[in-house]
């Protein structure tokens, strides 16, 4: 396979390329899905293809196939840099790249079971047993499951001697329960971090353990009282907050959105460089760190898709906003002499773009845990998991819902409420954080799904925190129209 | 090789009891600008073979790009393996035999091979445009084709393909107003990027620098991407099985007034403003479905499944949509129809609150502006709204003339600019 990437690159020079790149990709996944007592999907996907990245007159062309016989791989060479021949129509500053050392390395992430060695009848088993077990509970009427098993194995070579090889494997298990009557169906759901990890991740013991737990909330979120729209307290959980930091921190850092190169499909930033070390983005306590070194971390690949190494760095620092996510091409915008190693690709067909890292809220430096957090909290809503969310363009004015809410009343968790959300402004919301729980209670959370780009790309990364809390946010706006219109 | 030939290979090797293998060719190129420059050019090939292989009620699937002979048997030895380890489906359908299609036309040579140079000239032309107006502009130019082959055990051989063209152009001023516009067909000579240029551009300088007024019910003028964007809530819920089990805004209420009694909302595959695919996803042919008729809602999706175990006919999804209910009227007209409200192009991040209730939120973008006795006055900065189709269609006062629109999500149907009364916007935002 090597010979066939150093045929593209070869091509792509003689071609008339200043540089190019090549990525020749072999994905392997396996997605399982139940409902209730069936499968409702299993697949197992195989797909194979080549990338090739070339600056030609100053701009870049990009293409892809998955003909990878070697006429294919010429012409799909060829192509990339007519096509960069073509972007140089439209006058514009040429590309430039800051400096990357060529590396010739090889990245594994650490794993001791191949989830594609585990029989397919263990795996449907589990997702089963767990729905059986969800379903023993009287008030629950659906069960669903899923299990998603990737394996990207990834060969990179550059014009500038990079040669690096990449095999990074990534497994997940969730499931959820719905609970049906009086006209309302409300759902509860267990979901483990996905990981970079083999299919020891798949924590069958722990699965199971929470089914009996997870039904009996969906049960009673059918039968929580509504949220009242009020500004309140709020206490969130470290899987809720990863979508939070995600929407809110995550893509409003992404150097190419701030710089406007985003701005027809995922929209620009309100973070923008003029703001580096100048803008409070959150309280004291409040430091991002962006890390592609993170063990099982799912931006963790040993080196991004222009060659980039993982490493570490700050967004925010001590409440300071000091950082970006960046690639090779806009780094020397912001003065970088490196790029920060945040440019990913979905896909053997998809171009190298920005992407959020790894990204994690670090835990508070004082001893303190959540039920301290809570107990300390006079009127609140403690929120778990996932649900509804929505963010301006710009990154600044969000709405979140979330899995399970429970009213804190007197420092006690009270009751559970249904049909909350919080809104509030990206820089306002996170310069209310006034406790954090300590490293004791860091829970890595993470994203499968993020879209971004056009064409759209789907991509994985960390997001690490602690339960926290956030003074006088407005509660149940959604839910105020709601009960007005009816 | 071809696909017949291809899907023959597996066909014959097979032990299964029933197999579906699906060819699916995939040729896409995209020219991305930004600040009045490419920023992103690319091309991209696929070819992906997929098989679904059942024994009794036991099914497995599995894909590969290796379409060689060997690599469609290695596949079609995967989906057997899965197939035999797993459990049973109860909702698996064998595969149907041989079907009588619509003829639909959808596939341009032209524009499936549109070259990176003519993509580049329009862009060239946008950018030219936008700085003769003092406004940058940013976008996108994507061209290409789908080709898509179905073969099975039960003789069915099918072939649909189709060829697409999007425009989109967003543009921003130095006074922080904003505009948007977009084309789409299966034909690039429809596109008049140069047209759709100057409606963003007009956009982005219109009403000067946008001004914040407080959110609250309003009437609005909601332009077709945006009162599409808010449609999509509604076909991507029609679900039969879910409103049966009780888990749907939708249980119980088919034959109930839903909408004003002017809107309807059809399946159609044969509107030549929008050819659709001629197949469904399951191998049958794709007929029209009217979903909401004079306001009532008329039909639910059935799939094979779930429609033989109600006795009645599967309808496929609810794709292909389009609305009617105006009275011929374009956006300016509307316009004229409200003393006082505001004109939204679109929606950005919209999403379910609570799919219970069918409520959404989701923030206006590319331009949002007021209107006063019957006129645009000035630009906004944005709002975030929270309100559900159940209510808002309802409070449709006018719908004007139907066109061919590209949603945020990506849904294109043919839908018309509407106004609503007391429409919840519910918070702003700082630009």
């Amino acid at each position: 396979m090597k010979d066939l990437a150093r045929l593209a690159l070869d091509t792509a020079l003689s071609r008339g390329a200043d540089y190019a790149d090549v990525r020749l990709v072999r994905y392997r996944s396996q997605n399982i899905g139940t409902e209730d007592r069936r499968v409702s999907s299993l697949s197992d996907t195989e797909d194979v293809g080549i990338g090739v990245r070339a600056i030609a007159n100053g701009a870049w062309g990009f293409s892809g196939t998955c003909d990878l016989s070697p006429e294919g791989v010429q012409a799909c060479a060829a192509d990339a840099v007519a096509i960069a021949r073509a972007s140089a129509i439209v006058g514009q500053k040429p590309v430039s790249l800051v400096p990357e050392p060529p590396a010739t390395r090889a990245f594994r992430t650490p794993y001791q079971i191949d989830p594609f060695a585990v029989p397919i009848e263990e795996k449907v088993g589990l997702l089963l047993e767990i729905n059986e077990r969800l379903l023993a509970n009287r008030g629950v009427r659906k069960a669903h499951g899923f299990m998603t098993l990737r394996k990207a194995d990834r060969m990179f070579l550059s014009s500038e001697g990079s040669d690096l090889e990449s095999e990074v494997v990534t497994t997940n298990a969730t499931y959820s329960a719905t609970a049906v009557g009086d006209g309302d169906a409300r759902s509860r759901s267990y979901e483990p971090p996905p990981l970079t990890m083999g299919y020891e991740n798949i924590d069958r013991e722990d699965l199971l353990a929470n089914t009996e737990r997870v039904a009996e909330e969906a049960v009673e979120h059918l039968r929580a009282p509504e949220c009242e729209p009020c500004v309140t307290d709020l206490v969130l959980d470290p899987v809720h907050l990863s979508l939070t930091i995600h929407e809110s921190v995550g893509h409003a850092t992404e150097l190419d959105r701030a710089l406007g190169m985003e701005e027809s499909l995922a929209g620009r930033s309100f973070a923008v460089p003029s703001l580096l070390r100048n803008l409070k983005y959150g309280s004291d306590l409040v430091t991002f760190r962006a890390d592609n070194t993170l063990e099982h971390g799912l931006a963790t690949h040993g080196f991004d898709d222009e060659g980039v190494a993982g490493q570490a760095w700050n967004i925010v620092e001590d409440g300071l906003f000091v950082g970006y996510g960046t690639s090779r091409e806009v780094a020397g915008e912001v003065g970088l002499e490196r790029s920060t190693g945040s440019c990913r690709a979905d896909h053997w067909g998809s171009i190298p773009i920005v992407r959020i890292p790894n990204l994690s809220l670090m835990p508070g430096k004082v001893p303190c845990s959540p039920d301290e957090i809570i107990a300390d909290t006079k009127r609140g809503i403690y929120i778990e998991g996932r649900g509804s969310f929505s963010i301006d363009q710009m990154r600044c004015n969000f709405q979140f819902g979330g899995d399970a809410f429970w009213e804190i009343r007197d420092g006690k968790r009270v009751r559970m409420l249904k049909n909350v959300t919080y809104q509030s402004m990206t820089t306002d919301f996170w310069n209310s954080i006034d406790a954090i729980a300590d490293e004791r209670f860091w829970h890595m959370g993470g994203v499968l799904n993020c879209g971004k780009g056009d064409p759209m790309q789907i991509s994985q990364m960390t997001h690490g925190a602690a339960t926290v809390r956030v003074r006088n946010v407005q509660v149940g706006a959604a839910a105020g129209v709601m009960r007005k219109s009816s | 090789m071809d696909h017949a030939q291809l899907a023959k290979v597996a066909l014959q090797a097979a032990k299964a009891e029933h197999l579906e293998v699906w060819i699916d060719g995939h040729d896409e190129a995209v020219t991305r600008f930004s600040d009045n420059a490419i920023n992103q050019n690319v091309a991209k090939v696929t070819q992906t073979v997929s098989l679904r292989a059942a024994f009794g009620q036991r099914v497995g699937i599995a894909s590969t790009t290796d379409t060689s002979p060997e690599g469609v048997i290695d596949a079609l030895h995967r989906a057997e393996a899965i197939a035999r380890s797993s459990a049973p489906d109860e909702e698996y359908m064998p595969p149907p035999g041989p079907q009588c299609y619509p003829e639909v036309q959808a596939y341009d040579e032209v524009t499936s091979t549109l070259p990176p140079t003519s993509r580049a000239e329009a862009v060239a032309l946008t950018a030219r445009l936008s700085a003769e107006a003092g406004v940058e502009s940013s976008g996108s130019y994507t061209t290409g084709a789908r080709r898509l082959f179905l073969a099975n055990s039960a003789g069915l051989e099918a072939c649909q393909e189709r060829s697409f063209a999007r425009f989109t152009v967003s543009t921003s001023s130095q006074s922080g107003g904003s505009g948007w516009s977009e084309g789409y067909s299966h034909r690039a000579s429809d596109l008049n990027v140069e047209t759709l240029a100057r409606r963003a551009i007009g956009k982005a300088v219109t009403g000067g620098a946008p001004i914040t007024i407080e959110p609250g019910p309003m009437t609005v003028v909601l332009e077709p991407a945006a009162f599409g964007s808010l449609m999509c809530f509604i076909t991507w819920t029609l679900n039969a099985k879910e409103a049966d089990e009780e888990r749907s805004a939708w249980t119980g209420k088919v034959g109930e007034g839903i909408a004003v009694p002017s809107l309807s909302l059809r399946s159609d595959p044969l509107d030549p403003r929008l050819p659709g695919d001629p197949m469904t996803e399951d191998g049958l042919a794709a007929r029209r479905v009217d979903w909401i008729g004079s306001g009532v809602l008329r039909q639910l999706a059935y799939s094979r499944y779930w429609a033989g175990r109600q006795g009645v006919e599967p309808t496929g999804y609810c794709e292909n949509i389009v609305i009617d209910g105006g009275d011929g009227g374009q956006d300016l007209d509307l316009i004229a129809d409200v003393e006082d409200g505001i004109l939204v192009t679109r929606f950005w991040y919209t999403n379910f609150v609570d799919e219970m209730a069918l409520s959404t939120t989701g923030m206006t973008r590319g331009g949002l502006f007021r209107i006063e006795k019957g006129e645009v006055t000035s630009a906004l900065t944005n709002f975030r709204f929270n309100d559900s189709p159940l209510g808002f269609l309802k409070r449709i006062r006018r719908m004007g003339e139907r066109v061919l629109t590209y949603t945020e999500y990506p849904e294109t149907m043919v839908c018309p600019p509407a106004i609503i009364d007391e429409f919840h916007f519910t918070s702003g935002t700082s630009f």
